[in-house]
């Protein structure tokens, strides 16, 4: 057989058994042959593209394991405020916004309290300074808090009656949205965001993912502080974008998953919440709020039935766990369904579980439990002087322990969390190799399977994806160097030069 | 006749004719401040600092002047003569003989009385169309913006006052199914009001609706933990247990006459489960704890007492004799029992034997006369629950 598309001289991690080759030939959407040397002449033809990777890697297309893709599409056309540090410079950039602005309104995202020199969330009155003519929603880094302009507060249904709205001296809404006045408000906000406007933005993240190297997401959508309407979005119309997208319903309706057709659910299906709000469920005390330990959202018996249900009716469940409380609760939520049921192999996934003790890790691996982790995560908050140690004391070293889960015989599969990190694979591969804890890095290659057989596996998708095997799908990268000589602390700086889905080339910086 | 709505998209009819249109936004908005001030004269000036305040003085009069005349022309005056506005050169307000209906109106004038009729109710949430003045918004109107905000809130609040009236009205008079859909238009206005959802629970336990209790009861932890990342209320949680429980009783007379005989300790048949019954007793220490620990000696076996040391069991044994039955008393023991033991000693001791008896077991901790537990087991008790203990559970009725 001919090949449409032939690699050549390239370093192939095959991600089977370490085994590397130099070409790999390429007929329609599959993998058709791999071969060492110069051996390809017989599948040579006249119109086969020839892609010669100089020596450099070439992989599996990364598959990101925890994707937020609408919210990440709809973020990237929202104006990012994270870098000011005063209302001021806030308010300046929403007014420069405000010029050339398109849609409804202007959407500011990643504002933190700590940022500002003020200490405190910009009002509308604040806002009302800067722009006044055009609805302004603003949002916390982590959607827990809203901010809107006055004629954002007419223009949006807002839930007056709700607990959770700040007000004046006077009694008068200061514009700020906490707890579930911020939930319903939010909800409102976006479930009148067209699906037209989605895909807008969700195409235009496309080029972003593939000029990093990304074939597969695993979608996690849905959920309120997110919509259902992400998800239903992703479910209709998941394959008119060029990479793969596999979704995570996030909710806790069995019957509605059933009843679409869908195989798993969950992904930020929260049994607690984040170490950077203090509400990530621990065993300890957090460190910079002596007597807060977090909270869980379910009792034990709560969180058994519906981890039951889930084994009765062969769905994939992928709870969200990041304190080692929360982790606890989940494994023996699945002991208790392993035992009520006999059923396995359904490989029901951890998302996140940064703080697995190693007697969970233990647990997990005999119940074939899969880890779904964010190495970024370490190189963002890991190490000393940074959120996790802010949080945990001396117990920063315990978080996202990669070596010991993997030598434990638990598979981790790897994501970004987007866009709470960056989309981008070889950095999170970079976070898992250099890791802050010395104790807890992997080797490269070991990083490298996170995002893609892994990855493959944590969906049912190793027989096609993950691996560069004949008859597999023909999801490819090729890098700019050779990641396995790279200094391990260069890792981060490799970039993705081709990127190849189902035998197309939907990214080549080559030519 | 005038027939004029401001929640909602601002509707005009006079005589039959809409005329929105050709008041326009500001003309409507004038009036709503006039209806909204009905008992009073509003100021020129006052007018002015709201609609137009950031005019020339010369330019905010005309607009006032212009759209005074905008009203009058398209309003004119009713069957008795009598015009919409009153107007002079210093003043404006609404003609309180004119004839008209306005829906922010009528939902000002209402109170619940004994005398609310369910149509009365009805008629008054009707006029609920949408937000006061929606859709509207004025650029540099900052006060009168701040008037539509401070209103809106009013009125959403009257909303559920009056769903709530109706709620009630309907739950007097037994229609459940009607009272279901009033609580379920309050619960779209406000989603996580748990006093709602607990009316909704029992509505549903009234009318013989139990599967569907705890169908919405699930819902609703599935939408608080998803959206506020919390669970629901003990009160919440005890009335579930309490339809849960009834629905048990309704298939299990065994269940049911464990509740009510002497025999306080119901065992299923699989020995994993195992469902106690304890009281409580006001002002009397440890009477709760010392219910429990009775109540698991009673079935307890060797191996469940035997995580806890003689010292333990004896400690325990200070407030329930019965479990001293599983230490052979040594002369030395005999001296340490008779000595005072520290409150400490026997919680801890309890919390052991709690922890171990629930070791591979879902045990239910049914706690009747709840209210009147003493202090330290309460103390206790939230101890317990707040230590998550794998397969135990508590329902406090």
């Amino acid at each position: 057989m001919h090949a449409d598309i032939l690699i050549i001289n390239g370093s192939c991690m095959t991600m089977e058994n370490k085994e590397i080759k130099n070409w790999i030939a390429i007929s329609q959407s599959r993998i058709i042959a791999l071969g060492t040397g110069n051996d390809y002449e017989d599948v040579v033809h006249e119109d086969t593209i020839v892609l010669d990777a100089k020596g450099c890697s070439v992989l599996p297309g990364f598959i990101d394991s925890h994707f937020h893709v609408v919210q990440t599409a709809l973020n990237s056309v929202s104006l990012d405020l994270s870098g000011v540090k005063t209302h001021a410079e806030a308010g300046e950039k929403i007014r420069e916004a405000s010029k050339s602005f398109v849609g409804d309104y202007i959407r500011g995202i990643r504002l933190e309290e700590g940022q500002f020199h003020e200490k405190t969330f910009p009002g509308r009155k604040l806002l009302d300074q800067y722009c006044n003519d055009v609805p302004v929603v603003l949002n916390s880094l982590e959607y827990q808090v809203s901010m809107l302009n006055t004629c954002a507060m007419l223009y949006f249904k807002i839930p007056f009656t709700a607990e959770g709205i700040e007000t004046d001296e006077k009694q008068m809404p200061t514009g700020i949205f906490r707890k579930q006045a911020n939930a319903i408000l939010r909800s409102n906000i976006l479930k009148n965001i067209s699906d037209e406007v989605r895909k807008d933005a969700v195409s235009g993240i496309m080029e972003t993912l593939l000029m990093n190297g990304i074939t597969t997401v695993n979608a996690m959508e849905g959920g309120t502080l997110y919509s259902d309407k992400d998800a239903d979005f992703v479910f209709e119309n998941s394959r008119n974008f060029p990479i793969d997208m596999e979704l995570f319903y996030q909710t806790m309706d069995i019957e509605k998953i059933k009843s679409m057709g869908l195989k798993r659910l969950g992904g930020c299906l929260y049994i607690d919440g984040t170490l950077g709000a203090r509400t990530a469920a621990l065993s300890f005390e957090y460190a910079d709020r002596p007597g807060t330990m977090g909270s869980l959202c379910f009792n034990q018996m709560e969180i058994n039935d519906f981890v039951l249900n889930c084994y009765k009716n062969n769905l994939q469940l992928a709870l969200y766990t990041i304190g080692d409380r929360a982790i606890e609760i989940a494994l023996n939520a699945h002991e208790n369904a392993l035992y009520q049921t006999g059923i396995t192999g359904l490989r029901h996934r951890l998302e996140h579980a940064e703080l697995a003790t190693d007697i969970q890790i233990n647990r997990a691996k005999e119940l074939g439990i899969i880890f779904s982790m964010q190495p970024t995560y370490e190189s963002y908050w890991g190490g000393r002087g940074k959120m996790y140690e802010q949080r945990l004391g001396d117990k920063y070293a315990l978080s996202n322990p990669f070596k010991k889960i993997i030598e434990k015989g638990v598979v981790i599969c790897g994501g970004s969390d987007s866009d709470v990190t960056e989309p981008r694979p070889l950095l999170g591969i970079h976070s898992a190799v250099n890791h802050p804890v010395e104790a807890h890095r992997v080797d490269v290659y070991e990083a490298l399977k996170m995002f893609t057989c892994n990855g493959a596996y944590g969906i049912f998708q190793e027989k096609e994806k993950g691996m560069l095997k004949p008859g597999f799908i023909a999801d490819i990268v090729i890098l700019d160097d050779d990641i396995l000589k790279t200094a391990e602390d260069k890792i981060e700086k490799i970039n993705v030069c081709v990127t190849i889905k189902s035998g197309e080339i939907l990214y080549n910086s080559l030519v | 006749m005038l027939n004029i709505s401001f929640l909602g998209k601002s509707r005009f009819e006079c005589d039959g004719k809409i005329i929105e249109d050709q008041l326009g936004n500001k003309a409507s908005a004038l009036i709503c401040l006039l209806v909204l001030n009905e008992k009073r004269y509003l100021s020129r000036e006052k007018i002015i600092g709201y609609l137009w305040p950031d005019s020339s003085q010369e330019a905010a009069k005309y607009n006032l002047r212009y759209n005074l005349w905008l009203i009058k022309k398209n309003i004119g005056e009713d069957k008795n003569g009598n015009p919409f506005l009153k107007v002079d050169n210093d003043c404006c307000c609404i003609n309180r003989n004119f004839e008209f209906e306005c829906d922010i109106l009528d939902i000002m004038k209402f109170k619940p009385s004994e005398n609310d009729s369910i149509e009365s109710i009805i008629k008054l949430k009707k006029l609920f169309r949408g937000d006061l003045l929606e859709g509207c918004y004025f650029n540099k109107c900052d006060e009168f913006n701040n008037l539509i905000i401070y209103e809106r809130i009013n009125f959403e609040q009257r909303k559920v006052k009056i769903l709530k009236r109706l709620v009630d009205l309907y739950e007097n008079e037994d229609c459940y199914e009607e009272c279901t859909e009033a609580i379920n238009e309050i619960l779209e206005i406000e989603p996580f009001a748990e006093d709602m959802v607990l009316k909704l629970l029992d509505i549903h336990s009234k009318n013989g609706k139990r599967a569907s209790a705890i169908s919405y009861f699930n819902n609703f932890c599935n939408k608080l933990a998803c959206s506020l990342g919390i669970p629901p209320s003990n009160e919440l949680r005890n009335k579930y247990n309490e339809i849960r429980l009834s629905l048990c009783d309704n298939h299990n007379e065994q269940t049911a006459s464990s509740q009510n005989s002497t025999s306080s300790v119901d065992l299923e048949t699989s020995s994993s489960k195992v469902k106690l019954t304890s009281s409580c007793m006001k002002n009397i220490d440890y009477f709760w704890i010392s219910d429990v620990a009775g109540k698991i000696a009673e079935i307890a076996d060797e191996d469940t007492i035997s995580n806890l040391s003689v010292k333990e069991i004896m400690d325990l044994g200070h407030i329930q004799g019965s479990i001293m039955k599983f230490v052979n008393i040594s002369p030395e023991h005999e001296m340490e029992h008779k000595r005072e033991v520290m409150g400490v000693c026997i919680v801890n001791a309890f919390v052991k034997l709690i922890e171990s008896f629930a070791k591979g077991r879902d045990v239910e901790i049914l706690i009747l006369n709840y209210k009147n537990i003493d202090e330290i087991s309460s103390g206790v008790l939230e101890y317990l629950k707040g230590k998550d203990i794998h397969g135990l559970n508590f329902i406090e009725k």
